[in-house]
């Protein structure tokens, strides 16, 4: 077996953490937790909460931090209860094993769907109204004085009566001590200090100076590397492998095989995927080996068209006023897509008789120390999940969790600590992909050019089918039909039908940030705009007249705001198109106006007005950077994205074929923020479903020409 | 003897199999029995579902509801709700009012709550039961245990799935 040998060279990135670790700093940044680093100094007042004698705050955050800031707004929600002083406040992920052998008190670790905060927020700001009520109740026990006569603020107790204060710093240890109260008072939002301001994100420093680990920077001791490479048809399993050939290459440790890959260990991933190169490897390619994009395309079109299909809503009688009006009719369809994150999927692992130990770039560390205990046929209480910054995650890298299992299968075989790193080729192949979708709308309007009926017909891979099967009943899976829902569904249309065929192919499908929102959004909002423009009516106004009551009062408010913002009212500027969208979606209400202009075969987005309700907007720096993010990795989409099929097998291998947006065709964002207050709505994705068919509304107004399929890059409209 | 109980969903599966092992059997033979008409009465055990909580009150019976005095083993992370692993037992005597009679295991969010229950005969020497369930949610698992006197403990254990997770629970 060869020894890895020492590096010889430091990277930037090693050299800036051990630059900072010599100068007295954090060792690691906070950003590796792990056996290396101390135990948080400080006393901890209840599992959120730990304060140094120093007044400095640190706030555990059970959520990961993927760019999207919950590492600064998740411990500002505690911090408006706990009354600290924000200057003194960092963050630190609760660890793992930890928070299992205190039988989950971080609650979910689960990040996705836009919920960091709406389904933490209320254990949060309890955590610091609690934590808030301790140290008042121990600086009263101090003072002798009633606790009510107390106040905090600022990370001080005083007693205004007495004029006397005394720090957190020095009230924690007595606090700690304390019952938590039974019940805490939250705050009125209007007294709010905190949550609403924009505030500066706690990591961006630490990032500036590159101290944050991601997958892709972790080093332990004795590691070695591993390549893999998948059956590149899903369903297909590995035949033979040339094991000899590779086993006397240099650097090469070991190969590990599964059912459907085979992975090359090596001192180091250079040697490892080059030895996987020449590797005589076999594929039985299943019974899928035949399936392209042209047989999906001709499987879904057999859904529109099935006399069979599970029936979603059923609002009136939407087929009798079909069977006699003069009938609209579009047919809409959306390709499958990958994350593609910029770090390709990697995990670092380590197993050993009675322990595993992951480092993840999870978006969910429970899920990812589940499927290590699962692999490693070791035990939850053996696991330790050590979570890394996330190069992207979109959804690629919480429900599945095959990275993880697989770094830890090969770390086993191994017997030594192993870290996976997939090409980017194995990335774009072996994804967990938007599922593909259709849609035949068929409607009749009644005199006042409103839709009097409308029947919508979706056909789809369902995801739950592949991963939740009880979910999906009848054929039935209301996720898949996200944004034509009656919760998310808010235009007044008298007779509505919405039904699913449900067409699953062998491709592996997954959560794509936002979901099936996205296509439907694209789906819905521009056959409004088709209705609208044959009822020869400005497509603005004619959502407004659908919009109406309760049902659509904050769907038509964000509207409002961003034809408000836009300035709607006017002509767009000369030789500029402009198109409207609204989607509601992840509890978040979110309407775009784009604006573009069209050259010959190329459109050019220059500016996108988004406005959005989220209820109460707990970092309103975060949102707007959060609506910015949503735009680039939509409009990549709607430009770009497409992945095919042939042969059973994804055709896209790198970003030349599957391209990212480029810093030239980024637009303007102009994001306002209508926060109506009342309700808690997520940030991470409502902003992405109206992209497109605000988008291909415009492209329509210029051009007179209807979008029903994406991307734009297929109809000649996007100058490579 | 210790009997071994299983969805009433993979019993009835197993009652139209030819060729039925000992184990289906005596499935099918836990799920009659949970099907049969028992008293109504007694606390739901705080039991998520109207479902559940009636099918706890059925089984309780209405005797007094006590809680632990069950040793219940299942994992508080599973990754998907597929096949959950599941161990009870129950440290009681072989006779006498305490003897446990029958043995109950409730999935409070699933659509069929009772996922097992298991009647101890006279001469059950062992009170355990082991088998792997499938999981409609993350949910609690209810144990309840029966005892000859009419006592009824009860424990529960909250297991998270986190493949759920992706899922909007409001949306299903």
């Amino acid at each position: 077996m060869n020894a890895i040998r020492p590096k010889s060279t430091l990277s930037r990135r090693l050299f800036l953490v051990a630059g900072t670790a010599a100068g007295g700093g954090l060792a690691l940044g906070f950003h590796l937790p792990g056996p290396a680093r101390a135990a948080t100094r400080g006393t901890e007042v209840n599992a959120w909460i730990v304060i140094q004698p120093d007044d400095a705050v640190i706030l555990r955050v059970a959520r990961s931090e993927m760019g999207q800031g919950t590492f600064t707004a998740a411990p500002m929600l505690i911090a408006e209860e706990l009354e600290c002083d924000w200057a003194k406040v960092r963050a630190e992920y609760a660890p793992l094993a930890e928070h299992l052998r205190r039988n989950r008190v971080w609650r979910s670790t689960s990040t996705g769907g836009s919920r960091s905060i709406r389904e933490s927020q209320s254990y949060l700001r309890e955590a610091g109204a609690a934590a808030r009520a301790m140290l008042v109740a121990a600086a009263a026990a101090k003072w002798g004085v009633p606790a009510g006569e107390c106040r905090a603020a600022k990370s001080v107790v005083s007693h205004p009566a007495s004029n006397r204060s005394a720090r957190y710093g020095e009230l924690a240890e007595a606090a700690a001590k304390l019952a938590p109260p039974a019940a805490v008072k939250l705050k009125d939002p209007k007294d709010w200090t905190l949550i609403g301001k924009p505030t500066r994100r706690l990591d961006v420093a630490d990032k500036v100076l590159a101290k944050p680990i991601y997958a892709m920077d972790v080093r332990v001791p004795n590691m070695a590397y591993a390549a893999i490479r998948h059956c590149p048809t899903f369903g297909g399993t590995l035949k033979s492998h040339d094991e000899a050939a590779v086993r006397g290459q240099r650097g090469v440790v070991r190969v590990v095989a599964d059912k459907d890959w085979v992975a090359v260990v090596a001192d180091s991933y250079w040697r490892a995927e080059q030895a996987l190169a020449t590797m005589k490897i076999e594929w039985d390619r299943g019974p899928n080996a035949a399936v392209s994009s042209a047989s999906i395309r001709a499987f879904l079109k057999a859904g529109i068209e099935s006399n069979e299909a599970a029936l979603g809503t059923n609002t009136g009688d939407a087929l009798a006023v079909l069977a006699k009006g003069k009938v609209i009719e579009a047919e809409y369809e959306a390709p499958f897509l990958n994350h593609a994150t910029m770090e390709p999927m990697t995990a670092t692992a380590h197993v050993t008789a009675d322990r595993v130990e992951v480092w993840a770039p999870t978006q969910s560390a429970e899920a990812t120390a589940a499927a290590a205990a699962a692999a490693s046929g070791l035990p939850l209480g053996a696991v330790e999940v050590h979570r890394t910054m996330l190069g992207g995650g979109f959804g690629r890298r919480g429900a599945f969790q095959d990275w993880a299992r697989e770094a830890v299968i090969i770390a086993k075989a191994a017997g030594r600590p192993v870290k996976l790193i997939w090409s980017r080729e194995e990335d774009m192949r072996q994804g967990r992909y938007r599922p593909v979708s259709m849609v035949r709308h068929r409607a009749v309007l009644g005199a006042d050019g409103l839709p009097e009926a409308w029947w919508v017909r979706v056909a789809g891979q369902s995801i739950l089918n592949a991963v939740f099967p009880d979910r999906v009943r009848g054929g039935l899976d209301m996720h898949f039909l996200s944004g034509f829902d009656p919760e998310e569904f808010r235009y007044a249309v008298p007779n509505f039908r919405l039904d699913y065929a449900m067409r699953n192919t062998h491709v592996p499908v997954g959560f794509w940030r936002a979901v099936n929102h996205t296509q439907n959004a694209f789906f819905r909002e521009c056959f409004i705009d088709e209705m609208a423009h044959a009822a020869k009516q400005d497509p603005y106004q004619y959502r407004r007249r659908l919009l109406v009551g309760e049902k659509g009062k904050r769907d038509l408010a964000v509207l409002d705001a961003a034809a408000k913002h836009a300035g709607w009212d006017k002509p767009a500027p000369a030789g500029t198109f402009r198109g409207i969208a609204v989607q509601n979606a992840y509890g978040s209400h979110c309407a775009h106006v784009v604006e573009i202009a069209m050259s010959e075969g190329d459109v050019r987005v220059l500016r996108v007005v988004s406005a959005i309700d989220p209820g109460y907007a707990v970092n309103p720096a975060t949102i707007e950077m959060q609506t910015e993010s949503c735009i680039v990795y939509a409009l990549t989409a709607a430009l770009y994205g497409e992945i095919t099929i042939k042969d059973g097998a994804v055709e896209q291998g790198n970003f030349h074929d599957y391209p990212m947006l480029k810093i030239d065709r980024m637009p303007k964002v102009e994001t306002v923020i209508v926060p109506s207050g009342g309700f808690w709505g997520g940030v991470g994705e409502p902003a992405l479903p109206p992209l497109a068919p605000a988008l291909a509304n415009a492209i329509f107004a210029a051009t007179g020409k209807r979008i029903r399929s994406l991307p734009l890059a297929r109809h000649g409209l996007v100058k490579t | 003897v210790t009997r071994r109980g299983a969805s009433r969903r993979r019993a009835a599966t197993a009652r139209r199999r030819p060729g039925l092992s000992r184990r289906s059997v005596l499935a099918g033979a836990a799920a009659g029995l949970a099907a049969g008409p028992l008293a109504l009465g007694a606390g739901a055990a705080g039991a998520q579902s109207a479902a559940a909580a009636e099918a706890i009150r059925t089984f309780v019976g209405g005797g007094p509801l006590v809680e632990g005095g069950i040793v219940l083993d299942v994992p508080m992370l599973a990754e998907t709700g597929n096949a959950v692993p599941l161990a009870v037992s129950v440290p009681a005597p072989d006779a006498g009012p305490e003897r446990i009679v029958a043995l109950a295991i409730v999935l409070d969010r699933n659509p069929e709550p009772v996922a097992a229950l298991v009647r101890f005969g006279p001469a059950a020497g062992e009170r355990r039961v082991a088998t792997r369930l499938r999981f409609f949610a993350r949910q609690n698992v209810i144990a309840l245990a029966k005892q000859a006197d009419g006592r009824c403990r009860v424990a529960r254990r909250p297991v998270e799935i986190t493949l759920a997770a992706c899922v909007d629970e409001e949306q299903i």
